[in-house]
Formats: structure tokens, sequence, C-alpha cells
């Protein structure tokens, strides 16, 4: 009880202090009310995993005693009738809590700048990351033990990383949604922030559990089998580590390359292993993201209309209908704008370009997670017998490309280039992975992220990672990720290594030796009809590499492969006689050749068609609407092509990264009709 | 129910035009109404009764109209009798004071997450069995999305491009008097979907302020919706008179949440229907079926079974279909058929005068007390609803064992009761009216159950019984006789037991205090007197004590025989046989003369 009485001194005395400065809170106890909490708590819920711990909620997590904001204007004032599941659990366990933190107005933004109660400060003037960078300061601070924050795209790992403390994003499904004002709600995940690890695990296990309100709540048959699963693995001692060769960016900021690099290098050093592996379809998340995150958020936030609750706006004729002036009032201009982002992607003319494009992408790259870990998906279908097991325990990667840019630094992007910021969160919560970032520098934390309830194992080795000795920055990491700064260098280092681990080490094995990927240095059509057909029948998924700069990929579904070949090859060896790459197929057809008669004649059997100038090194050459609406041919200037074949957009920011590795693409994204012509960087 | 329908009808001679009185579909021809002529005589007695349109043009539009035929397809929303709402622990309790009847997720609050009933789910599938629809083993849920202040979320969770139910049928026998015949029309979808709230529409506070204010759950701030609404950002659909209406009178309106979330079925019919009364006829059907299945009360004056009615007429001959016209407000089913009729009767006017393009696609409104339809709003093309899976509910997945269950409790459908009793030998007005009503047809079932004779048990039941009810204004349920004891009955009257007079009266006694028929007829010592000598003894007793009447009879005033009789019956309190009676009397009177 003292403790506790002492505790809520020090808290509410730090957070005053603190509150100006660095803005954390939306609203805090005094120290009155909070001593009182903290001593009602010590009373009724003692010696709990949880007593004496002050716990900081994220304030678009409901609670009866406080207000619940979203740090949106249109929810000034607004309290909650009831608590969220996650906020009644933590009270059980004993927990304080101990205010509502700051965020991106309903957690859209990733630097906690859009909030309606101003930005997060950091003691350094660096961006707090976002959107729960409230929370994330509010624990770096020592303003409480614990905070919650949400993560739906990488609210919590990023703003952990830059305040250089744990973040950690549990498995979807796992703790309650109940009660958490919803973003995006297939992605949305309650999210843990602290300094120390044992603390972390403790907020996790107590808030962990099914929940009856929650219809996305695991349940407790899948638990079950979870626990199973769990139980039936062998004990290692020495981890496998998987490092994506689709992270190895070039806009991979020095410090946090070295720091990666010390980290594996250590890890090699402790006796652990380190694989390269692939995640194909990870360059593509952030835009699938973009798509389904805004689109689900335009739904959600549908409700804020001030009609039965909220702020209504002031009654003007002059200011147009009621709806229109109360939402227009209410929200900000991120919130605003990733409306009419998901507006557009859902409406009847676009959804099947964007919404379910982006959504075949999440599945592949749920597809892409499970072949890679050892530990089977409890969620997947497939049988155990059937799945090519992987040989990972955990992926390990940055948190983030870059440093924490400088808050003024922020003010002046462009709202894509901020978008671009989550483009290593992303990829997690799209599969719905636990995933921690772990500080292991100044500003820099390292993602572990591992299978679908991995939750615990994810935590300890977040622990094994935390507790590395990095000393020789600049040893070099046995080959692993030795990549060459110079692009055409790093483009034959890369084809290389796949040839070297996928294909000739197999070489005597064809049937079964190819695995589930090839990526191949193709020179001529002989060699590919004698050594690579015979082998791909069982291969989900063939790229082809063209000889010289010009580049040719293919990319097939399983049985695609054989029935298109001919065709394919043929594509690819022309489009390399001309010296150009080009070419790209998604379902049905084939697309190859970037010289219009190659590409006209694909138009039947090709369901979608993009075409890529090879030399020009861009997206271009958008032209008249092929099959499904989609593009081919090439008019005079490619950025008008591409603005007008709106429809074609899509597949541009998806896909164009198959062909122009190692640069960076900038493309139109087609949202022109909703008055937000965009700049989509995509980094390779 | 079916009283008032054929009344309505009678009332309107359009729904007797000959028109497309035949109908193929998939190969099969079914049965056609009466002949012209017939259907013509009909038409002149109606006549007196015509009121809308006038009688000049009536005749005209008749002839016209042989020309045209109509097609009609119906949208019904049913709402289903779960305990509590679709997504939440509210109950929902028609007529319960507005906003009563609300929680964080029915309102639509920050943070609140919807859970299935799967009550919801078990209804739809057996709505979808028997309509002999083909069931989605895999299907999901989705939002519809549009801003309207009677909906909390800003979406409606519904069933966008997997159904739960699709392509079925039903079958419809029509009523006699407009010439019977067998119909099946087909069923496009059915998908589960919730309702929404009500709006209160009040000038200046016809609901006053402290009430409203009282019933303000404590977590509304706000429950006002201002004057002037709404242009939501992507559609301009909603700009529909009422709010013009109230935007212009500056009048304040009510939302009441209590409806919100409660479960509904939409059924989608192809368009099949040629006639008003096809249309009644169809979704009367379709309260019968829900209420046989139990899973809605199919009370259209509450609003648990809406009907949508779209109409186009198309010249005869043609294939393509003509402008279709929605109709909304149908509060029953002589609304549903005395609409289309009006409809019908309009768009073919406008057709005949070569106005044909001045039908536009619209909804129009029905306006009971003027018997017309009028213009609601004018479409300016389709809405946009950007239905997307919703991301908060899991994918309803049936299984094989599941549904077998649910088709394998399934009560009798309607149209498999009719064929029945028609094979018992009752004529199709009886088997109409007795399939009509669940309960009635239960009872029904329960006495011949008891091998009562089926036309005796009919008769009762749609005779005294009927009338009984519907002076006591009960149900069938709520009457004391129970079927054992009509078949009881019957069988004493057939067999000799008692007459039928007594027999009568025991049952009004049954009717409305219940007991046994033995019991009744032992309590009141009402057992026929089939001893001819005591017969004789009263006989003797009567004419000794009108010595004055019989001489009269005997001087030839043999009308006095009634009195005679009359007067026996009196003696034996009711309980003399009849023919024997007579027999006996006759015997008496005649032979001393």
């Amino acid at each position: 009880m003292q403790r506790a009485q002492k505790l809520a001194g020090e808290f509410s005395r730090r957070q005053q202090t603190l509150s100006k400065s660095l803005n954390a809170f939306i609203a805090v106890a005094d120290e009155q009310s909070l001593t009182e909490a903290a001593e009602r708590a010590a009373r009724d819920t003692p010696n709990k995993p949880l007593s004496d711990t002050f716990v900081a909620v994220k304030d678009n997590i409901c609670t009866s005693d406080f207000p619940t904001t979203c740090a949106s204007r249109g929810l000034t004032g607004y309290r909650s009738p009831y608590d969220a599941t996650v906020v009644s659990r933590i009270r059980a366990a004993g927990g304080v809590i101990a205010g509502k933190t700051n965020l991106d107005e309903f957690g859209m933004g990733s630097h906690s700048l859009h909030s309606a109660f101003g930005p997060v400060q950091t003691e350094s003037g660096h961006s707090a990351g976002g959107s729960s960078g409230g929370s994330a300061v509010a624990v770096a601070t020592d303003q409480c033990h614990v905070a919650l924050g949400t993560d739906t795209g990488g609210s919590v790992r990023l703003p952990a990383a830059f305040n250089s403390i744990l973040g950690f994003k549990p498995s979807y499904g796992l703790v309650s949604r109940w009660g958490v004002v919803a973003y995006a709600n297939s992605l949305d995940t309650v999210g843990f922030f602290a300094k120390d690890s044992a603390k972390m695990k403790d907020a996790f296990s107590e808030s962990n559990g099914h929940d009856a309100l929650d219809p996305t709540s695991l349940t407790s048959a899948t638990r079950k089998r979870l626990d199973t699963v769990l139980a039936s693995r062998s004990e290692r001692s020495k981890l496998r580590f998987g490092i994506p060769e689709e992270c190895i960016i070039q806009e991979l900021s020095g410090p946090v390359r070295d720091a990666w690099k010390s980290t594996l290098l250590a890890l090699q050093k402790a006796g652990h292993e380190i694989a390269l592996v692939s995640l194909p379809s990870l360059p593509h998340a952030l835009s699938a993201y973009y798509i389904l995150a805004p689109a689900e958020a335009s739904s959600n936030l549908a409700k804020y209309d001030g009609v039965r609750y909220g702020q209504q706006a002031p009654d003007s004729p002059h200011l147009g209908p009621l709806y229109a002036r109360t939402r227009q009032h209410g929200f900000g201009t991120e919130v605003r704008r990733r409306i009419l982002l998901g507006a557009y992607s859902l409406s009847a003319n676009a959804i099947d370009n964007y919404f379910m494009q982006a959504q075949r992408v999440r599945r592949l790259l749920k597809q892409d997670f499970d072949s890679l870990f050892r530990l089977p998906n409890v969620l997947s279908n497939a049988k155990n017998e059937e799945r090519d097991s992987g040989t990972i325990d955990v992926i390990l990667m940055p948190t983030s490309a870059t440093l924490p840019p400088k808050i003024d630094l922020v003010k002046e992007q462009a709202p894509l280039d901020a978008f671009a910021t989550d483009v290593f969160t992303v990829p997690a919560s799209l599969a719905g992975l636990p995933a921690l970032s772990v500080p292991i520098a100044d500003q820099i934390g390292l993602q572990v992220i591992g299978q679908y309830g991995d939750d615990h194992n994810v935590l300890n080795i977040g622990e094994v990672v935390a507790s590395l000795k990095i000393n020789n920055r600049h040893e070099r990491v046995a080959n692993v990720i030795d990549v060459p700064s110079r692009s055409r260098e790093r483009r034959a280092w890369r084809r290389n290594l796949c040839l070297i681990a996928d294909l000739k080490s197999d070489g005597a094995q064809p049937e079964e030796g190819l695995g589930q990927r090839i990526l191949l240095h193709v020179c001529k059509q002989q060699e590919v009809e004698e050594v690579v057909w015979p082998r791909v029948r069982h291969v989900r998924e063939l790229c082809l590499y063209v000889g010289n700069d010009g580049l040719a990929g293919k990319r097939l579904e399983r049985g695609a492969v054989a029935a298109d070949r001919h065709r394919a090859v043929r594509w690819v060896d022309e489009g390399q006689g001309r010296g150009r790459a080009a070419g790209r197929v998604v379902g049905r057809g084939v697309a190859l050749g970037a010289a219009e008669p190659e590409a006209l004649e694909v138009e039947e059997s090709a369901a979608r068609v993009l075409v890529i100038d090879g030399n020009g090194r861009r997206v271009g050459r958008v032209g008249q609407g092929v099959g499904e609406g989609l593009a081919v041919g090439a008019p005079a200037s490619a950025e008008e092509g591409a603005v007008r074949v709106d429809a074609a957009v899509w597949a541009v920011v998806i896909w164009a990264k198959v062909f122009l590795e190692d640069r960076v693409l900038e493309s139109v994204v087609g949202l022109a009709e909703v008055g937000l012509c965009a700049k989509a960087a995509i980094c390779v | 129910m079916a009283s008032t329908l054929f009344r309505s009808i009678h009332n309107h001679p359009l729904l007797l035009c000959p028109t497309a009185l035949f109908r193929r579909k998939n190969g099969v021809l079914y049965c056609t109404m009466k002949g012209t002529e017939a259907q013509t005589a009909t038409q002149e007695k109606q006549k007196p009764q015509i009121k809308v349109p006038p009688r000049t043009q009536t005749k005209t539009i008749d002839k016209i109209s042989k020309d045209y035929e109509a097609i009609i397809g119906i949208e019904t929303h049913v709402q289903l009798n779960t305990l509590t709402k679709a997504f939440c622990s509210c109950p929902y309790n028609y007529g319960s004071l507005p906003n009563t009847s609300v929680c964080p997720i029915c309102m639509g609050l920050p943070g609140a997450l919807p859970v299935l009933n799967s009550k919801v789910i078990e209804f739809a599938v057996k709505v979808g069995l028997a309509l002999n629809c083909k069931l989605s083993f895999n299907s999901k849920f989705d939002r519809k999305q549009y801003f309207y202040p009677d909906l909390p979320k800003g979406y409606q969770i519904s069933q966008f491009d997997v159904p739960i139910a699709t392509g079925g049928y039903v079958d419809v026998d029509l009523p006699v008097e407009f010439g019977g015949g067998h119909r099946r029309f087909g069923i496009t979808r059915v998908h589960m979907e919730e309702d929404a709230g009500k709006l209160l529409h009040s000038e200046n506070g016809s609901y006053s302020e402290e009430i409203t204010a009282a019933l303000l759950p404590k977590y509304c701030t706000t429950f006002y919706c201002g004057l002037d609404y709404i242009l939501p950002f992507f559609s301009r659909m909603f700009l529909d008179f009422i709010y013009l209406w109230h935007c212009y009178f500056h009048v304040s309106i009510r939302v009441d949440l209590n409806r919100a979330g409660v479960p509904l079925l939409e059924i989608v019919s192809e368009p099949d229907m040629r006639t008003g009364i096809e249309a009644a006829e169809y979704a009367a059907e379709l309260q019968r079926l829900v209420r046989y299945l139990g899973v809605s009360n199919g009370n259209m004056q509450e609003g648990s079974l809406r009907c949508d009615v779209n109409v186009s007429v198309r010249p005869i001959g043609q294939s393509k279909f003509g402008t279709k016209v929605e109709i909304k407000n149908l509060n029953s089913f002589s609304s549903v058929s005395r609409s289309i009729d009006f409809e019908i009767s309009r768009q073919v006017l406008l057709h005949s005068q070569g106005q044909g393009d001045q039908i536009t696609q619209e909804t129009r409104l029905w306006e009971e007390g003027a018997q017309k339809t009028v213009t609601m709003r004018k479409k300016e093309g389709l809405a946009d609803y950007r239905y997307f899976p919703e991301p908060d509910l899991p994918e309803v997945i049936l299984t094989k064992e599941y549904v077998d269950s649910i088709h394998d409790s399934l009560p009798e459908a309607p149209e498999v009761k009719r064929r029945r009793y028609e094979k018992m030998g009752l004529s199709m007005q009886d088997v109409l009216l007795l399939a009509n009503d669940i309960n009635v047809a239960q009872f029904f079932d329960a006495t011949i159950a008891k091998e009562a004779d089926v036309k005796l048990a009919a008769n009762w039941i749609m005779g005294d019984i009927a009338a009984y009810m519907k002076n006591e204004k009960l149900t069938i349920n709520e009457i004391k006789l129970v079927p054992q004891e009509l078949a009881e009955l019957i069988a004493s009257i057939k067999g000799g037991t008692i007459s039928g007079k007594i027999g009568k009266e025991i049952l009004f006694e049954l009717l409305a205090k219940g007991g046994t028929v033995k019991g009744l007829i032992k309590e009141k010592d009402l057992v026929q007197i089939v001893d001819p000598l005591e017969i004789e003894k009263m006989v003797d007793k009567v004419l000794a004590e009108n010595p004055k009447q019989l001489e009269q009879y005997r001087g030839g005033k043999t009308k006095l025989q009634g009195y005679f009789a009359g007067q026996v019956m009196k003696v034996s309190k009711g309980k003399a046989n009849p023919g024997l009676l007579n027999k006996i009397l006759l015997e008496k009177l005649n032979s001393k003369s």
C-alpha cells in the first residue's frame, strides 16, 4: 500500500512536469485521484502480477473513468460507458490506469503529430514514432511502467524503436479488441510498451485470453490446439534466424544496417544460425496495407456523425449539410485523407483493382511467412504433411529503415513519404504475426517476428537479442548480408546466391530439389527448356531473370507454368534481344516484352498487363486498356498515360518493383478522382 | 388475413383483367385462370363498387390492358423473432418505449463489436430450405455503407455477393374467388441483414422533451439531429422528400434505436408475378411460411413483414422488360395487390397513350387514403454502397450435418399441407382456409388424428368454431375446446348419441368453458332418446295436454304437426331423436283420425 502511494505520487508529479514539454498524455489523473486509484487497486487486488504497476492507456482504448477521444476533435469529451476488455483485465491483475496517452488521430499516422491535442514531442526533438507515440514516450520518460498501444501497421513497434524501448504486437486475436476503437478491424491489435521485459510479459499474459465479446478473439478450442502444437515442439538451444532478402534495400540507412549486421554477427558468434530467406510478396505489403487499412477505416469511421454522441459542428446553414459539416469539423486532415482513400478504393469501379488485389497480396504474404517457419500455423487449413516445412524459428529485421527524423522534417514530408515509414512493420500486421521491437542501439530497434501464436517464444528470443554484446560493428557477417553497394553487382550477387541456394545444390535431384522458389539467370531458351522446366512443375513460383542489364520477370501460379512456358520463354528472349526489360503477368496470361506488337499480342490471354520500359527505368508506357481494364501500349508520355489509365495504377504500384530491382520507383497513384494525387515511393 | 384480402380485391376491378393468365417457365405450363367470360361476369357484379379509377376510364384500360403484361417482383424483409438482436443481447419487443432496448453495440458506440446470434443462421437456413433454395455452405457478412440518421454504425451488416440461400421457389394456390389455380414463383436469393432504427418525426415536439430526455440512455450525449440534413459523400439518393420536408419546415427528428440490429431476412423473388393478386398471394404465402416455421410473426402492420414491389409493364410479345417502378409503404396484402393494380393501370395507360417514356425508374409511395401511388424519389442512377466483407465477423460456414438436422426438424410446409388436405377430398376453399393459419391447421390435424370425419371436422372448425373465435376475438389456441373433444363430439353425433342440435349446444359450452363431451352429456343428461316407447309416452302426454289443437289438426289443419313436434321436443328437453319423434307423432296423429 505504501509503495503504491509513493509510486502514484512520483508518477503523478512526473506527469505534471513533463506534460507541457512532451505532451504524451491527453488525460491524467491528479495526484490525489491517482493515489486513491492505486490504494484501491492495492486493497482490492493485492499480490497480483501487475500489482503496483502503473499502466498508461492509449486514448483509443475505452476506459470508463477517463474520456476516450482518439485524439479527435469529434470525440472531445466523449466518455465511454464501459471499460475495454484489456483494461478490465489489467485492472483485475492489479494494474493502475495512470492516464490516457496521446496518439495520431484514430491511430492514423507514423509520427504522432496528427492529434487534436497537439503533437507528441521527444526530448531529442526527433519524431516519437506513431501512432502510439504518447504511450512510447510515457514509458521512455518513466511516467508509467507499462503502456498499452494499438498496432495496426506498426503503431507500437515504430515508436518503441524510436524511443529505444520494448514494443510488442501480439498475434492478432490473442488480446481482445472489445473497447478498442477500430481503425482497421482486420489489422488492429492491442500492443504493449515497457522497458523491462518481465513487466512486458506479465502485462501480455494477463491480457491474453478469449473474450466472448470479440468475435475475432481466438477461440478456446484453437488456443488449446495451439498449446498442443507449442508443447510438441522440440526444445532447441540454438536458434535459426531468418533474414528476408527483400529487406536488404538501398534505403536502409547506415546506422541501421550496421546495427543489424552487428547483431547478426553476435548471434552467429553465440552459436545461432543465420539464414537468408525470401518473402517475395513483402515488397507489395506496404501498398496492400495502404489500400486495406484506409478501406476499413472509411467504414469504421462512418459512425462518427454527431447524431448519437460526439461533437456536432456548429449549426450554420452556410457550412453545408449536417453530416458533412460535422465530419469536416471533427476529423483532422490525415483522417480525412484516409477516409477518402478508403472510400475510393471500395467504390464499385475501383474495388477489384485495389481492395481485392490487396487482399490477394495479403494472402500471398501469409503463405510466404508460413513457408518459412518451422512451426506450423494453427490457423491455416493445410494439414501439416502437405506443408513444406520451413526451417527458421523467427525472422529478425529492422523495425524502421531509418533513424527517427526530426519533427520539423516530418512536417514537411509529403503524406506518402510518411506512409513509407511503415515499410518494415506492415508485413507482420498483414500476416497477423507476433512481432517484438527490441532496442538494439540508440533509437534503433530490431523486430523479432515469430509464427502465429508463438508469442511467448518471441518475447523470450527478444531477451536473447537484447542481451547480446555487440562489439565489432565493422566485422562482416559471413557472406550472408554482405551486399555490394552498386546495383549491378548487387543483382549479380543475388542471382548467384539464389542459384547456389536453390538450384545448383540440388541439381542432382531435379524433382524434389527445387523447393518453393527458384530464381534463375537464363541465357538461352534451350537452357530453360532442358534445365528449368522439367523441374518447375511443382514450383510455386518462378522468376526468370534475363541476361545483361535488362530484366524480364515472370511469376506464375503452380499450374500455369507448364501451359505458358513456350510463350513465356519466347517473350523473354525477345525482350532481351531488344535490350529491354519488361513484362509481367498476373492471372491467366503472359506479358513480356516491351515493344508494342508483342505486348498487344498478349491482350487476349492476359488478364492484366503492364509494360515497363527497362531502359527508362521507371514505369511508363501505360496506354490503352486491355482485358479487364488494364493498360498496354506506349503513348508518348508515360506519366500522362499513367494518370489517365487509373485502373492500371494498382498494378503499377504493386508490381512495378519486380522489374525495377534496386531502384526507387516513382509512379502516380490514380487517386486524382478524389483529389488525392499522391506520389508512391516504393523502396527497393 | 384472407378475408381482408378478398374484400379488398372485390373493390378493385383491375385484378380481373385477363392479362397474363398463363405463364411458362422451365417448360412448365401453369394452370390458367377461368375464361374471360366468367371473369367479365364477375366484373359486372362488382361494378357498383368501383371507385378508383372512374368507371369509364376503367373500361378503356381493361380493353387496352389485354395488349400488355405486367412483370412484378417483390423484395420482402422478414423480421426474425429471435429472443435477442442479431449482434447483441438486447431483446426486441415491438412497441416498447423509444431507446429502452439498446446497448453499445446496436448504438454503434466506439469500440463495440458485433457478435453473431447463431439463431439468425438457424432461421435463415430454415427459410432457405423451406423455399427450396440452394444453400451457400460458405457465406459471409458484408457491410453496406450509407449515411442515414437511423443507421447507427454508418453501415448495415448485410450479405452481398454470397447470400446464404439462392435459387428457390415457392408454390402458391390462388384464392378460389379469383379463379383459383396453382402458381410457382421463383426465389432469387435470401440473405441475412440487420434492421435500422426508426425516425420519429414530430412537429415541434409532439414527443415531449421530458419523455425523450428520460429515455435517453446514459451514454447518449446528443440525440437530436438537426434540421438540415445530410448530403453524404458519395450519393444523392438521400435527398428524399422526407428530408426536404423536414428541412423546409424546420422540424426536428428523433431517432429510436430499439429496432436497430434486429435480424432480418431479405427474400427477393424472381420477376414471376403478373397480377396484383398473384403478388399478394406470394406475400401471403411467405407470411404463412415464416409463421409455419416459427421464425417470425409475419405481422405486416408492425413491420415484421415488409414488401417492396417492383412493377414494370410491356406489350405482350416483347421480351425486353419495361422501366421498373418500385412501390413502398405497403402494410397489408390488400395494399400490395391494389397498389400493383393501380400501378399497372397507370403504366398501361401511359403506354397506350404513347407516353411510355414518361415512366421513369423511381420509387413511388402507396397512399392508402387516396388509393394511388405517388412519386417519392427519382433514382439518379445506382447508389454505390461500397460493399466489402465485414472484417469483424468470421465467415458463416454451414456443415452438412447442421443443415440436415434443420432439414429433418422442418414442419410440414403450407404447400404440402394443402396438397394433403386436397387428397383427403376437401374442397379448395376449405383447403385454403384451413392451411392459412398454422394453428388452425394443427388443430384440424389433431382432430382428424383422433379419427374424426374429415369433412365434418373441417365444417365445424370453419363454421361454428371460426364464428365463435371471430365474435370473441380469440385465436384457436385460446379457446377451451381441445381437438380430442371435437373428434369426440363429431363421433357422438355421427353415432347418434346426441343430436346435431345438442351437439351445437355442447360445442359452445366446450368452447367457452372446456370440459369433455362425455362429461357434459352425462352432467346435463343429454343423451338422445331413441327408445320408441319413451317417445310414445311423451307424444301421448302432449296430445293429451292439447286437445284443442288436436281437434284442429284432425279438422284438417295439418300444419299443426310442427307445433306438436316442438312441444314433444320441449318435453324431451331436446333429447328426442327427431326422426323417431316425427314418425311416432305422425302415427299417433293420424291413427285416431
